[in-house]
Formats: C-alpha cells, structure tokens, sequence
C-alpha cells in the first residue's frame, strides 16, 4: 500500500489531463505522438501496416512519423484492448501512457536498491523521480519518456547481468535495447550509455578488466542465446537503419528540422541547427528555480524541487567515494551537454563524434541527468546519515548543521518574492524530518517513516503541478475527446485533389486535427509556409520551381493519360521546360530515364509522338472519374489497383510521388515504373483490358515488419512472465517473512 | 626523533586535508567554476530570450489595445526585454520597452528608471517625453511630469513622424495597408498632443500655479486640439483662482457651448456670478451643476481609476531585436569558421 501510494497521489495530481467533456489536456510533441499513434493502431488493426501516407505532399514515406512514438512498442496494444474493455479512447491513451511511465519510475526504484543496497533509499529515489517535472512531459513531449523507460530498465538489466551473469538479464538487457532502437532518437540513449560507459572505465579501470573476462565467458557458454538476442537486437534496429539510408540519400527531406531547402538532411543535423533549439536555458530559468513557481506557463518547464536543494546542501559534508564521484560526473557531464552552444562541450563532441551530429533536443540529456543526480543525493545522504551520532558533540553539532542548512534556505527565500507557501512548510517539515532522523526517533522501518517522507517529497511538487495545470487548461485538444476509431480510419480515395488554399489554406504541422487529415483523405499536398515540408526531395524541387498556381492546377488532377514523352536523363529535369508544358497543357510528359540502357525507351516517345503528331490531341486525357476506361478497384495507403480499357497504348502518370520502393505490375507481370513531371509516378498502359497494380514496397518489408510486431509481444510476454513471477516470489517470501516474525 | 615528528605531523595534515577536501562540497564548487568560466553569457541571453518569444507577442498585443498580459506573462516580458537591454544597451527603444512592461507592473521607479536612460539616448523623440512625463505623473511629481510633457511640443517635425509611422523606417512591408495605417498613426499623434496638454493643466492645477495653467490651458485652444471644453473649464478655473471673474463668466461660457453638459463648469460660473453679486444666476448655475453632477459623478470614478496609457511603438522593436540576433548569429558562425 505504501509503496502504491506515491503512485495514486500523482494519479491524482494529474487526473485532470484527461476530460471526458474535452478530451486530453495535451501539448507539443505528445499531441502529435497521439495522432499518429492512433493512426497506426487503427491501421495496423485493419491490417494495413502504414508505409505510404498518399495524402501529404502528394506522397511521401510514413517512416518518420512511426519513429515518433516507436511504432513497434508493445505497451500500446494496450489501447486496443482498453477500448475494447469499454474505455473511451483518449482514456486508454492517459491510462497506457501513465502506466509506461511508472512503469519507468519502478524501474529506477529496482535500479537504487541495487545501487544503494537500502529499500528505503531506494523508495526514496523513487518518488523524488516520480515527483520531478518529468512527468510533466507525458503530455508535452512524450518521446523523452518513451527513451526513459527502457533506459531505466537497461540499466537496471545491466546491473543485475554485471553482478549475476543470469541469462535472463541478458535478455531483458536486449529487449530494452531493442526497444531503444526502435525511437526515433535512440542517439540520445547512445549518449547517455557512452558517457555512463566512459565514467566507469574512468574511474574503476580494474573491475572493468574483470567484468569484461565475465563478459566473454558468457559469450563462450552460452552461444546461441547471444546469437539470438543479437539477431533480435539486429531486426528491430533495421527499420532504424532503412529509415536512416532513406534520409542520408537525400531522397527524404524535413526542411523544419535542418537548414532547410534540398539538402535537408532529416537525421544529420548542422552544429548551428543543432544548437538551436532544445537546450535548457531556455525552460530552466535560474529566477523560477526558486521563486514564482505559480506561473510556470506551461508544461515541459524543468523544474527542480526545493527538497532536492535541501538534500544537496545536507549532502555538502559526506565524504566522496568511487561511487558518489562516478554518480555526479555522469549527471553533470549530461547537465554540460544538455546547455548546448552556450556552453563548449556539445561543441567539442560535434565535432568528434558522428552520432552526436543527429541529436537535436538537447534537453533531453537533462531528464537523464535526473535519476543519476538523484542516486548521487541519496548516496550523499546515507553517507550522512549512515552511522548516525557517536559521540554528545557529534549529535549536538548534527542537529545544528541541520537547523543551518533548513535555516538559510528558509532566509535565501524569503526575500525572493512570489515564493510558494508549500516551498516554507517543505523547509520546516524537512528539519523536523531529518532532525528526527538524526536523533532516531523516527522508526525507519515503520510505514509512518515513508508517509513522512512521501509528504515532505511530494508537498510542493504538488502545489507546482496544481498551477500547471491551471495556467495549462487552455490546452485541451478538441480532437483526442473523439478520435476516428478503426472503421474512420479507412483511407478516402479521390480522382481529384482539393486546390491549393481549399483545404488547410496555411496548415501548421503543429495542429494536430490537420495532420490527421492528411493522413486519410486527400489535400492539395501544398504544405504552407514552405519551410516545414517533409516530405519527399523531388516534390521539394518542384514546388519551389514551379508556380504554386500553376502547380496546382496540375497536381488536382491524379491521373493523365499523354501519348507523347520525353525522356531526360536521370536528375536532369529542365523545371522551365516542364512548366512551360504544363502551362500550355501539352500532351507531353517528362520522364526520367531510369538509367543508362534502363530505359523508358528513348525512340519510342519519339516514334510515337512524330509518326501520330497530326492525330494526336493537343492536351493528355484527364481522368476525373471513372469511366469504361479507368476503373479503380481496390485503394490504400501502400497501393492502388485500376482496370484499364485504353483504345491505344498511353503514358499514365498517376500524380502521387515517386520512389524508387514502388512497384508496378500489369496483369499480375512486374513492368517498369518512371518518375514522371518531375516528381510523380509514371508506366506505360497498354491498349486493352488490362489490370494494373501498384504497390509500395516489397512484400517482404510487410512479412518483416509484422514478424518484428510478433518479436516484440514475444519478449513483452516473456517480460510479463518473468514480472509475474517475481511478484509471486516477492509475495511468498513476504508471506513467510510475517509468519516468522508471528511464531517469534 | 625529529624525523619521527616530522612524519606523524605530515600524517596528520594530510589525514586533515583529506577529510576537508575529500567532501561533496569540493565537487559542487568545481563544477560551479567550470559552469562559471565555460558558459558563453551571450548565448544564455538569446537562449532565454528564446524561450519568452510569447511574452513579446503578449507585450504587443497589449500596446495595441487587447488586454491579454496575464500576470506571469507580464513577469517574462519583463525578463525578455531586460535581455533585450542586456544585448542592446545603447538602444533607447529597448530601454523605453522595459519601462513599458514595468509600467504595466505598476513598478513605477524603475519604469521611470529605464525611460530616463531611453530619453537620455534619445530625447528628440516625443514619446519617451510623453511616457516619462505620465510616470511622474503616476508617482507624484508634477513638475517633472510638466517639463517632460512641454518637450513632446518641442521634439523635431520630422523625427515625430518617423516614430509615429507616418514615415516608415522599415518601407516595404507586405500586406500592409498603409493608408489606414497612417490615419490610425495621425489620430495617435492628435491624441498624445491632447493628451500631453491635459497632463501639462493637470499638473499645474495640482501645483496649484495659477498663472502658467492659464497660460498652458489658452495655448491648447490655439493648438486646435480635442477636448476644447476641458481646457476652457480649466482656464477658467485658473482667472477664477487669479479673481479674474468676467473671464471666468467668458471661458465657462465657451466651455458651455462645446459641452452644455459639465457639471463642473457650472459650478464654476456659479462660484464667478457669486463673486460678482449676481445671486440669481449663481443659484441657477449651482442647481444645473448638481443635477448634472449626480450623473457624471460614477462615469468620473471609472476614469479617474484607470492608469493613463502610453505612447508605443513596439511594432519597430521585433526589428531591432532581429537585427541584434543576426549579428549574434554572424558572431557565432565566424567563431565556428575559425
């Protein structure tokens, strides 16, 4: 009951997040994790496994956007059945979500008992992360908790696989990793392992020899369960790896996230670019440490309690050993990197090290700074606290050390200004606590010992949410009240694109209701203002070559038939050419050469054009709906099946981009497809009856990715498992504790 | 012997020096010296800046009439622009809007503090008069108040309309409909110089010199500007107190003929018809002033209340401030060069 109280409190606290009347109180990053999210679940309950997202910037790969919220995690097939239990749906969300989220939080409290070797410290640790400004960022920027959850407990499996070499750590070792490798950002875990690492060689050089002759024993035993996990490990970071080529190609731009325009490379990132936003100066204002923490605007603002001040300063005096001194240079070298430019080391790093080119929130490094400074508090604590007075002096000058840490703080604050009332009574009730400590007259093994310590941890951070909250209420988000369940979620197929302006006139990828309706019926494919197009490369080139009416004008038609191309060569496009033919409307597509020898054959558009050129039309057939000729058969999002009747053989260019991963097949025969105009796709039909398919992406990409949905629950139930067994073990052996304690 | 000593001395220092220095406070100060000597202070001024972007906007919407300045909104604009001050220092502008968010603070000193530095850079510039002029007036003194509010008159034609934007600094400014925005900018104008010259009566009328509220309040009516009957009555107030009471009988008159309805004109022309015998009309000009007085007495309340506004031109700011961060920017990019 103890240990699950801390847990309802913040339930509690946060319990007006979720409004059945208004639905999630949810912001920034994690407004968009919900609506993808959502978008998945219901398409891959379809049975459709999001590839393509043909809506948006006239088609584009869904990549990125699945590696904003880890996709392939198998916490969220708890939204499913919650639905399925009867929860509406943006209560599922809250529910999955916080319940990720402590579940991170109980790993740490595992990962300090193993460090501190103290249950009580280790509770200790656990609510002063529990009552942090972490939490806060479930409804801001949820990534950092998708990234601290599997963080924690890879530490906490790397501990326990240091000390016992079990090999089910191990495995819980790599299924963390794996789901690490799944986020969109697992550089930022890289980072924070690699300086973990670093400090460990650093600072204890001769355990390191021993654990890594431990280590290759380990291999040697057992060999084919380290091929396993290795596989596994291998497999789920792939799509990581595919995405990531797809970016360095340059064919798969976001140009918000870099400089912008062509080169905007969507993972590596410029220094300047990477400086820019995310450091923590910005949210960490030295003034709002401490006073006016009733107007913190909005969520995400780092926050540090004032117990944590408290802790530091009674720490000032415990001497340093290998550990403390291991604790706080992990969590001050990720405090230096997370300052960003306006301090040298991110600098310094960029330079050297590749992967840290591809971070960019910065702050990050801050939440996981957090539980090392945490662990460094306690440390410093017990170091305090340990032995407790010897001697009348020793008890006398303890208890004055106490009244003058609590005393100055309490002086420092008072002239401050806007300083809460929680934050005093916080001060007075900690030097009642740690006086009593002192003096052991507070029974630590008593639940009455954690109540009191759960009130002096959680007094203020409560009164500090209770005004975020407030001064957040603005932020409900009208869409996650009533989100399109699985059957809204059928993509909406059109011969026609709305013009440009009809439909999200100035879209702001920040509006959550505008990116979901890009994901199931169509816009213009315009993103407004420019600068936030993400998308793919040549769609770039084009808008930015062509007049946006023109362009416009053309791209609201999806199919044309042309009798007559031109065939250019690969990336050679002549952009004024082609939108001189598509402002008079020539009957002439362009048509990128696949390569050398790879055709489309360079006679034939010629042949075809000069043997006809009397007959032919002026202007391509538009299909604007279906006819005799064009019929549309089945659609989704990765493909689109069409019966044609052509009275002659055409060019078909279908205005959805191009990319090299699309398939084209007539009756059922694989035949070539062309990048058309620029940037669309383009085969040619022949005359007759003819069934034409489209796919994107080979078939093996969908068996991998369900077979790595499969790998997933696989270890999530060996984890539940293995969870459920320990809890019984732990009930048992608390059972037979209590009848032995009885029979004394 | 000697050697022994020696030794067990040297053990004990450093047993001391261990136990003082090998504390957890050795690490809090050496990271507090590598914070203090590695962090670039310039670049924590844009990265907090950064993070008050909205505060800014807030701060123009409210120059601009909407009363959106929440009370922690207020508090981070008056962070943002003291970075702005921080980065700027020599710019008027950045001390005049600082002084703006203090004012909306009701911190007057220190409002008054930092539109005295903005004057100080920039005194040809009528709306700093005018603001600094209002905040002596908010804290009591008048004669300052009245000698910041003269200079409004006497600050430069030209420079006058470039700050007022009948003359854009910064030409070009797509879809901006300059016509309107230029009346909206004249009647702005015309409203300051009114409103300068009822501070400048105010003031005196609160000093109570008599003479050069006579003076300053005939001046206005010549000025041509708006609220012809207010400076009539206080001329009259002023030959009144000077026992000049035909003039006062003439200017309540005038003051009449603009506003039939001011209970305190009336009053006054009873007070002058008093003083020259003539009891009949006092008594008629006395009852007028009551009844009159009953009706204007809550719409009088409300206005006396309510804190003067201010003269702003913040839109110019945002211009100044990209100005700053593109250099900043151009720093940055020639320290990463090199």
């Amino acid at each position: 009951m103890i240990f699950t109280l801390p847990f309802i409190i913040w339930g509690y606290a946060f319990r007006s997040f979720y409004s059945a009347a208004k639905g999630l109180l949810i912001m920034a990053d994690a407004r968009l994790a919900f609506t993808f999210l959502n978008h998945y679940l219901n398409q891959v309950l379809r049975g459709v496994y999001p590839f393509w997202n043909p809506f948006n910037a006239w088609g584009r790969p869904d990549d990125h956007v699945v590696r904003n919220f880890a996709e392939l995690n198998p916490a969220w097939y708890l939204i499913p059945f919650l639905k399925q239990c009867g929860l509406p749906t943006s209560l599922a969300f809250f529910v999955c979500w916080v319940g990720f989220f402590f579940l991170g939080v109980i790993g740490f409290y595992f990962c300090a008992r193993l460090v501190l070797k103290d249950k009580l410290y280790a509770y200790a640790a656990m609510i002063l992360l529990l009552f942090s400004g972490l939490g806060t960022n479930l409804f801001n920027d949820i990534l950092v908790i998708l990234i601290f959850v599997p963080g924690v407990w890879f530490f906490y499996f790397l501990l326990v696989f240091t000390r016992t070499f079990r090999p089910q750590a191990f495995v819980g070792l790599t299924f963390t990793a794996m789901l690490l490798a799944i986020t969109y950002i697992p550089f930022i875990f890289a980072t924070v392992f690699l300086t973990f690492a670093a400090s460990f060689v650093f600072l204890c050089s001769a355990q390191t020899a021993c654990l890594a002759r431990r280590f290759s024993g380990f291999f040697r035993a057992r060999k084919w369960l380290v091929v396993i996990c290795c596989l596994s490990l291998v497999f789920a970071a792939l799509p990581g790896y595919f995405y990531s080529q797809a970016a360095r190609s340059g064919d798969y731009i976001a140009t918000w996230r870099d400089s912008g325009g062509l080169n905007a490379d969507i993972i590596e990132l410029s220094l300047e670019n990477a400086q820019r936003g995310g450091a923590i100066i910005g949210s960490l204002s030295l003034r709002r440490l401490f006073s006016e923490l009733d107007t913190i605007p909005h969520l995400g603002f780092i926050y540090v309690p004032i117990f944590w001040f408290l802790l530091a300063t009674l720490g000032l005096i415990a001497p340093i050993r290998k550990r403390t001194l291991f604790l706080f240079s992990v969590s001050f070298f990720l405090f230096c990197l997370s300052l960003s430019g306006v301090f040298p080391l991110h600098g310094f790093l960029f330079r050297f090290l590749p992967f840290i080119r591809s971070n960019r929130n910065l702050h990050f490094f801050i939440w996981f700074a957090m539980p090392f400074f945490i662990l460094f508090l306690l440390t410093q604590l017990q170091a305090v606290f340990a032995q407790g007075p010897r001697r009348i002096w020793q008890t006398t000058a303890g208890s004055v050390f106490i009244l003058a840490v609590h005393g100055g703080w309490y002086l420092f604050l008072i002239p401050r200004g806007h300083v809460l009332v929680s934050s005093f009574v916080t001060i007075g009730l900690s030097c009642l606590f740690f006086l009593l400590l002192w003096h052991n007259r507070l029974p630590q093994r008593h639940a009455v010992f954690r109540l009191a310590l759960l009130a002096v941890v959680a007094l203020q951070p409560l009164a500090v949410y209770r005004t975020v909250v407030y001064n957040s209420r603005k932020g409900y988000d009208a869409l996650t009240r009533n989100p399109p369940g699985k059957e809204a979620s059928v993509p909406e197929f059109s011969f026609q694109r709305p013009d440009k302006g009809a439909v999200n006139p100035q879209n702001s990828p920040g509006a959550a209701s505008d990116i979901f309706h890009r994901e199931t019926s169509d816009t213009s494919g315009f993103l407004a203002p420019q600068q936030y197009y993400h998308g793919l490369q040549a769609g770039y080139a084009l808008a930015e070559a062509v007049p946006a009416e023109l362009l416009s004008s053309y791209v609201r038609h999806k199919f044309l038939l042309y009798d007559e191309i031109s065939v250019v060569a690969p990336g050679q496009i002549n952009y004024d050419k082609l939108a001189a033919a598509l402002r008079a409307n020539r009957n002439l597509a362009y048509v990128e050469a696949l390569g050398p020898g790879k055709g489309p054959d360079l006679k034939e558009g010629r042949q075809l054009g000069e043997k006809n050129k009397d007959k032919l039309p002026l202007h391509p057939q538009i299909i604007d709906k279906e006819n005799p000729a064009f019929q549309v058969l089945d659609f989704d999002v990765n493909h689109l099946r069409f019966r044609t009747d052509l009275p002659a053989r055409k060019f078909l260019v279908y205005n959805d981009s191009y990319h090299k991963d699309w398939q084209a097949f007539i009756d059922g025969k694989r035949v070539p497809l062309y990048r058309a105009n620029a940037a669309f796709k383009g085969m040619w039909v022949p005359a007759g009856k003819h069934e034409i398919f489209m796919r994107f992406r080979p078939l093996w990409r969908y068996a991998f990715m369900y077979g790595l949905i499969g790998l997933f629950i696989f270890y999530a139930g060996w984890a539940l498992i293995c969870a459920g067994k320990y809890c019984l073990r732990a009930l048992l052996r608390s059972q037979e504790d209590q009848e032995k304690e009885a029979r004394e | 012997m000697n050697k022994r000593i020696n030794k067990n001395f040297f053990t004990r220092v450093q047993k001391i020096l261990y136990t003082g220095l090998g504390r957890c406070y050795v690490l809090y100060l050496l990271a507090a010296l590598i914070l203090v000597n590695g962090v670039d202070h310039r670049k924590v001024i844009f990265k907090t800046l950064d993070a008050f972007r909205r505060a800014e906007m807030d701060v123009i919407h409210q120059a601009r009439g909407k009363d959106v300045m929440q009370g922690f909104v207020l508090r981070d604009a008056i962070r943002y622009y003291r970075n702005i001050v921080a980065l700027i220092p020599e710019v008027s502008l950045a001390h005049s809007l600082l002084g703006f968010c203090y004012y909306q603070a009701r911190e007057y000193e220190k409002a008054i503090t930092h539109y005295t530095k903005a004057v100080e850079l920039d005194g040809e510039y009528l709306g700093l008069h005018y603001n600094l002029g209002v905040l002596y007036f908010q804290t009591g003194d008048y004669a300052k108040a009245i000698g910041q509010f003269q200079k409004v008159f006497e600050a430069p034609v030209a420079k006058t309309l470039i700050y007022a934007g009948l003359i854009s600094p910064f030409p070009g400014t797509p879809g901006h409909d300059e016509e309107s925005f230029r009346a909206s900018r004249l009647k702005m104008l015309k409203d300051t110089y009114t409103s300068a010259s009822r501070f400048i009566v105010r003031g005196y009328q609160q000093l109570q010199m008599y003479e050069p509220l006579l003076k300053e309040s005939l001046k206005a009516i010549r000025r041509d500007l708006d609220d012809k009957d207010y400076f009539f009555y206080h001329a009259a107030l002023a030959a009144f107190h000077l026992k000049d009471y035909p003039k006062t009988v003439q200017y309540c008159s005038y003051a009449l003929e603009v506003n039939p309805e001011n209970s305190r004109v009336y009053d006054y022309l009873g007070k002058a018809f008093e003083k020259q015998g003539l009891k009949a009309l006092a008594r008629d000009a006395f009852a007028r002033a009551q009844a009159l007085e009953k009706r204007q007495s809550a719409q009088a309340a409300a206005e006396t209340e309510k804190p003067p506004g201010l003269f702003v031109y913040v839109i110019d700011a945002k211009e100044y401030f990209r100005q700053a961060a593109i250099a900043n920017a151009q720093t940055d990019k020639k320290e990463s060069a090199e």
